[in-house]
Order: C-alpha cells, then structure tokens, then sequence
C-alpha cells in the first residue's frame, strides 16, 4: 500500500527516484488520475539525481502552452 | 539535464528540420498516426514505436550518447499536460 496526504483535495505521495547512475532521493508527487504519459520532476530534483538527457520532446503545457521538454529514465518505487 | 555536444535549442531545431525534410513523408501513414518517432539529429536516422522507451533504447543501441528528439506521428506534441496533443496534418 502506498501512504499519502491529501491537502485541498489533491493527493500527494511520496516515492524514491533513482537515476540510471545509481543516484537516488524521495520526491512528493501529486497524484493526476486524468494522465497515464510520463512523470515530470523539477529540474532540482533531476539535477541532484544526476539525470542525463535522454531525448527532448515537444508537450503541452497546462496553460496549453508547447514546450519542449527534458526526457529521462528513472526508477520510481514507493518508501 | 544538457546534452554535451548540443543546446536544446539545437535538438529541437534538428529534429524538426530532419523530420520535415526526410522521413516525414514516408512515416506519417495511417498505421503510424499516433506512435512516437525517435530522430538521432546528429545521423538523422529515427526508430518508431508505440512505445517511446522502445524507440529511444534502440536509437541509444545504435548510437550511444545521442542527441534524440522525439515527435508523436501526426500531433503537434509527445505528451500533454492538462490538455492532450493536438491532431495535424503538417
């Protein structure tokens, strides 16, 4: 089972990342049910985990904004 | 996360250019709408797949280090974020 808060009705959950170098940390995630793509983390968060660009991509911001966008490999298991 | 050899400005640029001027006209077929394409900007070659980490681990097999944009065949975006991709026909 994985353990939450919820806070103004959204879910939040925290879970260890680890990049493909072994680098690894706790993350609180909210939780979107509306989406199955990719995870996004904050730039800090890819930085202090050592994350390398796999690929860019073009995505839709929420504001419907079209960024392009870091893509990389992790691993995400809960605490 | 910078690429070493590349800004993001430049992948994106690339991998724009290449897929305009090269595979577009042979990959955007009914079977592909939809799957994502995976452009090393450096050799200009590209793996699809409907499985975006498929494509990408191929492309990193052949070329390890690459510098890799990604498009999802026939949309304007891979992902969206409170909005989904939008449909066009380049």
């Amino acid at each position: 089972m994985i353990v939450g808060t919820v806070i103004a009705r959204r879910a939040y959950i925290p879970l260890l990342v680890r990049g493909l170098a072994g680098q690894e940390g706790e993350v609180e995630f909210v939780l979107d049910t509306g989406f199955t793509g990719v995870t996004t983390l904050p730039p800090a968060a890819c930085t202090a985990l050592g994350l390398s660009l796999e690929r860019l991509q073009p995505a839709h911001l929420a504001d419907v904004h079209l960024q392009v966008a870091d893509g990389g490999l992790v691993t995400i298991e809960p605490l | 996360m910078p690429h070493p050899r590349f800004s993001n400005e430049e992948i994106a640029r690339r991998g724009e250019e290449i897929y305009a001027e090269r595979p577009r006209d042979i990959v955007e077929t009914e079977d592909n709408i939809g799957k994502i394409i995976i452009i090393d900007v450096e050799t200009g070659e590209y793996e699809i797949d409907d499985d975006s980490l498929a494509a990408n681990r191929r492309a990193l097999a052949k070329h390890p280090g690459a510098a890799l944009y990604g498009l999802r065949i026939g949309y304007d975006a891979v992902w969206g974020f409170g909005g989904g991709p939008e449909r066009v026909k380049r």
